[in-house]
């Protein structure tokens, strides 16, 4: 008897995981996932503190574009939505970060107005935006972040304009020296995207991240089971926002220097692009879009003429939507969960 | 479920990209630079929407050739290296620390833009490196920066001056962005404007990137100006020109260098005859300018040399190749450290035959105040009043 | 009162050229269902034959002609081997292609014919007559006139020609579409070669004013974009009503108020335009069906 429950109990987990993996939630996979989290943080402070400066701040970006990378994901894996605003998130964290540490304000402190700061601009945006579907959701999200340049000069009394806004230098977090390609930096700002990963992976196994996948997969029939489909989406858009907030405010910190010039419309298309490739349902998956970002054009001009990569992240692009959604996260995920398998089926032979 | 093709796909675009990964982490390790070389550092726009400007670059490291192929300077070569920042400022810190703690450069100059510049102008004092950017921003400048580009004010004030003493033209307007291109150039106009007692009739704002400037052009008409001021690159300078053209008003026109080139004689050509450019250069087909021509085609044949960019950064490195001669005497003839190169710049003039007639003092450290005005008669530019 | 009427007929000129641009994008929409960002690049690309076969010392027709079509052929492969293959993945796949493509494009370009922005001739310079102060050029003239047969052939080959009637029920109905076959899959790559040969046309009446650069037509996609989607991705009126609606406002907004106002105010007057009206001034409202 013991042996066709212990048959059952597999085919069991094998269905949980197959459809964990797929749905980007579920028990089955979490605690996977949590390790896969730990792991790509670990790897990319690892290498970070045992490479060149260059390479260190490189990856230290890596951090800031993992949490746009992350704030797109929510997006696009809870509603199924486009967003290519997130740039203009991360400029509004970042100003705000800028001006309070101007403002002679401790760096928690700073960090929390960005995210504070951002979530209720981002919840305003949130509640017209949702009203929208498909392309119209990925047209409005992508000229609100192409008037964000502009916007930027206009309130140059407050943000400096065109001229820039420099950061005190010299900041620390707890006597941790931050800053460029300072190792503080690049530790903390892997601290903060780990900390918003699993808040977020914890949000999404929770009642609330139920909610957001019966919304994402069907609206009315959502509605119809008493969701309050409205509040539910905008609670999406917003958390999306506050994490590109924190993304914003350590975008501050790394670069010391802000202006409009940073914060182009293709900035909020290259930061989808990457979530995409690297998987929108993944949290670890958008540590590899943020360092892909970050590292791939900077560090290939040294083997390739630096045109090429916009060519060569366009193929990257293609190849990564051939293999079909779910990107190389799902992709690797799949390849774990089948050595497992493999591994484990071995011993029940 | 996932065929074996595509889960090959998969496996070779995630390896490729971990090898480029630890390919560079190699790369950025190794490397160390000779003794008797003099490293010089700069970024720029080598590849982005700004990548026009990189002539700039090409300019400047054709100099560079010049001087190792006569030797460098008391044997000691110089080598130029030049990494991409795409002029974004959130990428010049990358590729700077880069320059400096990798590649050892131990001074940095012809770094293109000021918001890139800004960007890393702090990290660079916190190295106590010279710091020369190719910009003539006033905000720039503290104890380790210098600058050799004459800044845009001196640059608007040397028009006005043209227009009322040369063309006796004294309704002036000034067509401005509210950037770093043109708000100094207006504030110097506005300025000497003050000083001679005449009011502009107008300041009319744009933003260069713009798709029309339609507005622009009536506001500027309708202010009755015979001599309107504007600083930005051809192209936007060829729109606001084009479409004051397109509705009939046809005034003299005062630029900055940076719209000097033949792009703003095609774009826009019946204004185009009708623009005064201060110059700050010689004329890249001058007859005093050969050394530069031998130097782009020897060097770097296949740049464009029409424009202002190459013999603007030819001119930067002239200048930083007298900090280095400079530095070079103060380690008695050997290779300078960082902290002579720093020195060097101190108190130093340059007079040679490319920057003309600056002196660095502890309290100025901006560039070269004089220029040229420059005209275009029959689609060549030719000098109409020499350096001031 | 001169100001006025001189941002109004600005406004007016250029917002027909954003209409224009603005048709290619309408007819793949109305095809596919979807908007592509590559349209752009493929402007800029046919532009850059089109200079090649300009400084062959060709004659205007013969530079535009050869731009058009290089955009049709451009169009049509990339619907047909990158696009179009891509679609049953879903509408997000096929637009992450579009930008692929376009990002490459970009980068191709960069590398053959780098950065620096050349002049491309235009339609024409002289003057044909005055309207108020502004002197209307024979360029001008050329594009109101190209745009309003653009409009009215793809209003009359979508509501009366079997093809875009085809094509319309393509995009309304999947049925209708899986009934088609086979037949679908075609109409949606003449689609891409119809929509490249308009995005050349557009870049026609673009280049000759901004210069010819890599992303000299990018910046007038956003434009564009709004141009459509407060007309109307379904109507062709709708698209050249607001196209030179976005062109005066864009206008006033720069001389009433603030120049740097311009981008925000649009994004503000597409955000409005979609709450109150999600299909466009002039759309229809599809059935939903649940």
């Amino acid at each position: 008897m013991s042996a066709t429950t212990s048959v059952v109990d597999r085919q069991l987990l094998r269905s949980r995981t197959n459809a964990g993996l797929e749905a980007g939630r579920g028990r089955a996979l979490l605690g996977m996932r949590v390790v896969l989290v730990l792991i790509a943080v670990v790897a990319a402070v690892s290498v970070g503190l045992g490479s060149t400066s260059g390479l260190r701040y490189a990856l230290a970006m890596g951090a800031v574009y993992a949490l746009a990378a992350l704030a797109n994901g929510v997006v696009m894996g809870g509603l199924g939505e486009i967003s290519l605003s997130t740039s203009a998130w991360l400029a509004v964290g970042a100003y705000v970060c800028g001006l309070a540490l101007e403002a002679g304000w401790a760096v928690g402190w700073a960090i929390l107005a960005s995210i504070v700061v951002t979530a209720i601009i981002g919840f305003v945006v949130a509640i017209p935006t949702v009203r929208l579907r498909g392309i119209f959701t990925a047209l409005a999200t992508f000229v609100l972040a192409w008037a964000v340049p502009q916007s930027i000069i206009y309130l140059e009394p407050i943000t400096g304009g065109s001229h820039g806004l420099s950061l005190p230098t010299g900041n620390t977090v707890l006597g941790l020296p931050l800053g460029g390609s300072s190792p503080g930096q690049l530790i903390f700002s892997y601290i903060c995207f780990t900390i918003a990963g699993l808040v977020t992976l914890a949000l999404a196994e929770s009642r609330i991240g139920r909610r957001v996948v019966w919304v994402g997969e069907s609206e009315s029939a959502a509605a119809v089971f008493g969701v309050k489909v409205t509040w539910v989406k905008v609670a999406v858009w917003t958390w999306s926002a506050a994490v590109a907030g924190l993304g914003g405010a350590l975008f501050a910190l790394t670069v010391g220097f802000l202006s409009p010039d940073q914060f182009p419309a293709t900035l909020g298309i290259n930061l989808f692009v990457v979530a995409v490739i690297a998987g929108s349902r993944s949290i670890w998956g958008a540590v590899l879009a943020g360092v892909l970002l970050a590292v791939v054009p900077t560090q290939l001009q040294s083997f390739i003429p630096s045109s090429a990569t916009g060519i060569i992240f366009g193929v990257i692009l293609l190849l990564a939507l051939l293999t079909g959604a779910g990107g190389l996260a799902k992709r690797v995920e799949w390849l774990i969960l089948a050595a497992w398998r493999a591994v484990r089926g071995g011993r029940h032979a | 479920m996932m065929s074996t093709h595509v889960r090959r796909v998969a496996i070779a675009s995630i390896a490729s990209v971990a090898l480029a990964f630890s390919l560079s982490a190699c790369a950025g390790a190794s490397g160390s630079s000779d003794n008797a070389e003099i490293v010089v550092g700069a970024t720029g726009p080598v590849t982005g929407p700004n990548a026009a400007i990189n002539v700039l670059l090409e300019g400047a490291a054709a100099r560079f050739d010049e001087l190792n192929a006569a030797g460098g300077i008391n044997g000691h070569k110089v080598k130029f290296v030049v990494k991409d920042d795409q002029y974004n400022p959130a990428q010049t810190p990358q590729q700077v620390s880069q320059l400096v703690e990798d590649e050892g450069a131990n001074m940095i100059c012809a770094l293109v833009g000021t918001g890139p510049y800004a960007a890393v102008n702090d990290y660079l004092g916190s190295k106590g490196i010279l710091g020369v950017p190719a910009s003539g921003s006033a905000k720039l400048l503290n104890d380790h920066t210098y600058e050799i580009l004459a800044p845009y004010g001196p640059l608007g004030a040397r028009l006005v001056g043209y227009a009322v003493d040369t063309l006796k033209q004294t309704k002036i307007a000034i067509a401005y962005s509210a950037d770093d291109v043109g708000q100094p150039f207006r504030d110097g106009a506005v300025d000497e404007l003050t000083r001679l007692g005449i009011t502009p009739v107008a300041e009319i704002k744009f933003d260069a990137t713009a798709t029309d400037f339609s507005a622009q052009a009536a506001q500027l008409k309708q202010s009755g100006a015979d001599f309107v001021l504007i600083n930005h690159v051809p192209t936007v300078v060829a729109q606001v020109q084009n479409a004051a053209t397109k509705i009939g008003y046809t005034p003299n026109w005062g630029a900055g260098f940076p719209a000097a080139s033949s792009q703003l004689v095609d774009l826009a050509p019946e204004a185009a005859a009708k623009t005064y450019f201060a110059y700050p250069f010689l004329l890249a087909d001058s007859s005093e300018a050969s050394a530069f021509q031998n130097a782009m085609k020897t060097y770097s044949p296949n740049t464009d040399t029409s424009g202002v960019y190459p013999i603007e950064g030819y001119t930067m490195a002239d200048g930083c190749v007298e900090v280095l001669r400079k530095a070079v005497d103060l380690a008695g003839g050997g290779s300078p450290s960082k902290e002579q190169i720093l020195q060097a710049a101190a108190g130093l003039t340059i007079n040679t035959d490319y920057v003309k007639d600056l002196t660095w003092t502890t309290d100025d450290h901006s560039g070269q105040k004089t220029s040229q005005i420059v005209a275009v008669k029959n689609g060549q530019f030719v000098s109409v009043d020499g350096f001031k | 009162m001169e100001i006025l009427q001189l941002a109004v007929f600005g406004g007016l000129i250029i917002g027909v050229v954003y209409a224009l641009a603005g048709a290619s994008m309408v007819v793949l929409y109305r095809t596919s269902g979807y908007v592509s960002f590559a349209q752009g690049d493929i402007a800029a690309a046919s532009l850059f034959v089109g200079l090649i076969l300009n400084n062959m010392g060709m004659p205007y027709l013969v530079v535009a002609a050869g731009t058009i079509l290089t955009g049709a052929i451009l169009g049509g492969l990339i619907g047909s081997f990158i696009v179009v293959p891509l679609e049953r993945l879903g509408a997000v796949t096929a637009v992450l292609a579009t930008i692929a493509v376009g990002m490459i494009i970009q980068g191709g370009e960069m590398l053959v014919f780098g950065a620096e922005p050349k002049a491309f001739p235009s339609a024409g310079d002289a003057t044909v007559f005055t309207l108020g102060a502004l002197d209307v050029s024979v360029a001008d003239v050329v594009s109101v006139v190209t745009c309003a047969l653009v409009f009215a052939i793809l209003g009359l080959a979508f509501g009366k020609t079997s093809t875009g009637i085809a094509m319309r029920a393509v995009n309304d109905s999947p049925d209708a579409a899986q009934i088609l076959g086979v037949r679908a899959a075609q109409l949606r790559r003449r689609s891409w070669v119809v929509s490249g040969a308009l995005a050349g046309v557009a870049g026609l009446f673009i280049a000759p004013t901004f210069g010819l650069t890599p992303f000299s037509v990018n910046a007038f996609l956003i434009f564009a974009f709004c141009a459509v989607v407060v007309g109307g991705f379904e109507s062709i009126v709708g698209a050249l009503v607001a196209g030179i609606g976005v062109g005066v406002i864009s206008n006033l907004v720069a001389v009433y108020f603030d120049v740097n106002l311009v981008n925000i105010s649009v994004y503000i007057i597409l955000l409005l335009v979609l709450l109150v009206r999600p299909h466009g001034l002039f759309g229809r409202r599809p059935l939903e069906r649940v």
